[in-house]
């Protein structure tokens, strides 16, 4: 049996910056993750179907079925995020103040979010490389009068726009956290132990106990004073409900909320070859939409057969006609909620329930998105809805159409940022530390108590380093 | 060693394929699309078996067909698929789903019959 100060679960977001915080203050951490090492010469449809927990399976299901992407290698789901970065918004951590009384400020979180823009080399996308499918969308921006389109900021280094970073970056420009954090980890002599799953956890008055098994199902055991999970959003409730861990275990699971987004494609008389430059270059906000945040995304040529709402000949078309093809994507700061649960025989099962407010939000997101690519010159655009027309080619007639009898069940959704399953004055405290626990605390989305309207990987990262920090 | 895939399974698979593939594509796209079943995560595997069974021999009767789907012809065929898409009652949405999946995950543009003509 292994003994270590500090075991980490989990090599995400959460768990890497957890490491590298603490390796200031213990010697010997260890970091457990189920998933290997990426490899970065694969295919897009390697990458979904090896990096991709269930291949891309994952969904939450209520009254709309939405994907719910989530990393299952060394880096987490940093390893297939778009790289955008955003701190907490103000108005989120105020929100967190007034409503759940949880005692952060955003002048706490400042140097972390500036020690994290140093560690993960965090920039604007410069111009040359936004991808022409976000130009084409600024283009149609400004011609519907808004001039507030902005750069997104992303964890990259030397990107040179391979156009596929929700698949493995092939050159290892995105920061994921294999690529930035967890070198300088094991350069100071932490340990990451691969492809190995912990089970079981037992909390005892002067340790913790784990076990676990590796990918081969060779058993393990190991040892530690403190116990960081961090396996993610959907995976650390059900590693506490299942070891009964700390006081609050029944609550973890709930109030999960996954950012519903929605994706427009249009089709253009021109070759554009949206792959080439980065997808997710550009944002923005809608003055009637503020739960809204617009943002640039583009799905790779092999996978885009999946990501069309359509099938017979007008599939083939959009297939055929790919290189004249843009997309953007919107995302909501959902009010909606749901929950995670992990079912015998069956494993992992998201509930969602996609609520009214958000629904019109997303409806009406998309519904502009297809206006705006029109304005841009778009010879059709297609809606991310089945069982009503969604192919539009006329400005006038997308902007008049009565959606009205759509339902969430038609929407071809996605839901990028589960958070909220073990959060904050719930589950766990301030401090991150599981209530009625002495020695195990939690770093992942799941503490996140809110939905918050943007990438949350800057918040997870920023408070597993406050964590490091007061331990 | 792979895992087995049943006849109902090749055949629905093999179908599909037919309405969007040009013909001496097909075995390539069907092969590519019968190993992305196989190595599905074992519940999905097994879903996807009992899905295309329904596919196979259940789902063509209640539009009428007293046929396998892998019989019918490509508009016949395409209709179901195409019902299932637009519905909004999201269990037969679920079964289309699992049944296009490793066939348009198989697809390149220039295996579409459109392309070819």
């Amino acid at each position: 049996m292994k003994k270590f100060d500090i075991c980490i679960i989990g090599s995400g977001a959460g768990g890497a910056l957890a490491a590298y915080g603490l390796q200031k203050k213990f010697d010997s951490i260890a970091i457990f993750e189920k998933g290997d090492w990426v490899k970065r010469s694969q295919t897009p449809l390697y990458a979904l179907s090896h990096i991709y927990r269930d291949q891309g399976f994952v969904s939450g299901m209520g009254n709309a079925l939405i994907g719910i992407p989530t990393g299952e290698a060394i880096g987490g789901t940093t390893v297939i995020n778009s790289g955008t970065c955003f701190e907490t918004p103000k108005a989120v951590i105020q929100e967190w103040k007034e409503s759940l009384d949880i005692n952060i400020s955003y002048e706490e979180l400042s140097p972390y979010f500036s020690k994290l823009r140093e560690l993960l080399s965090i920039q604007k996308v410069s111009e040359d490389r936004i991808s022409s499918g976000n130009k084409l969308f600024r283009e149609g921006l400004q011609k519907l009068g808004f001039q507030n389109s902005f750069p997104l900021d992303r964890a990259e280094k030397e990107c040179v726009g391979s156009g596929r970073c929700p698949f493995v970056c092939p050159e290892a420009a995105k920061q994921s956290t294999d690529v930035s954090i967890l070198p300088k980890f094991l350069a100071q002599g932490g340990e990451v132990i691969s492809n190995t799953s912990i089970t079981h956890i037992l909390e005892e008055k002067d340790k913790v106990l784990l076990y676990g098994k590796t990918k081969e199902g060779k058993k393990i055991k190991s040892e530690c004073r403190t116990l960081v999970i961090a396996g993610g959003t959907l995976s650390s409730p059900i590693l506490i409900r299942k070891n009964r861990l700390g006081s609050h275990w029944r609550k973890t699971g709930n109030e999960l909320s996954i950012h519903p987004a929605l994706k427009v494609l249009a089709q253009l008389s021109y070759p554009l070859e949206s792959w080439n430059g980065v997808p997710q270059a550009l944002g923005f906000k809608h003055p009637n939409f503020p739960a809204l945040s617009f943002e640039g995304v583009f799905t790779p040529p092999q996978l885009a057969s999946i990501v069309l709402p359509l099938d017979g000949k007008n599939l083939d078309d959009w297939l055929q006609n790919y290189n004249r093809v843009a997309s953007f994507g919107v995302l909501a700061k959902d009010t909606s909620r749901g929950k995670v649960r992990s079912y015998p025989g069956f494993g992992l099962w998201v509930w969602y329930f996609l609520n009214q407010k958000d629904f019109l939000a997303l409806r009406e997101g998309a519904r502009f998105m297809g206006l705006t690519y029109l304005a841009a010159g778009a010879q059709k655009v297609v809606l991310p809805f089945n069982g009503i027309q969604n192919e539009f080619s006329n400005f006038d007639e997308l902007k008049n159409f009565n959606f009205s009898p759509l339902k969430p069940s038609q929407l071809y959704a996605m839901g990028f940022h589960p958070l909220g399953t073990c959060g904050m004055g719930r589950v766990v405290d301030d401090h991150l530390k599981l209530y009625g626990s002495q020695r195990i605390f939690v770093a992942d989305g799941s503490v996140v108590p809110s939905s918050l309207g943007v990438n949350p990987q800057i918040t997870i990262m920023a408070l597993a380093l406050r964590l490091a920090e007061q331990l | 060693m792979s895992r087995p895939l049943f006849f109902w399974t090749k055949a629905v698979i093999n179908k599909y394929t037919e309405i969007h593939v040009a013909p001496h594509h097909i075995q390539k796209v069907t092969h590519d699309a019968f190993q992305i079943v196989q190595g599905y995560p074992f519940k999905y595997y097994f879903l996807a078996q009992v899905n295309f069974f329904l596919f196979e021999f259940i789902i063509p009767l209640l539009f009428g067909h007293l046929s396998r789907f892998s019989r019918l012809s490509d508009t016949q065929a395409l209709h179901i698929i195409l019902t299932f898409q637009n519905t909004a009652f999201l269990p037969l949405r679920l079964l289309v789903s699992l049944v296009k999946i490793p066939v348009l995950l198989s697809l390149r543009p220039e295996v579409l019959k459109e392309a070819q003509t």
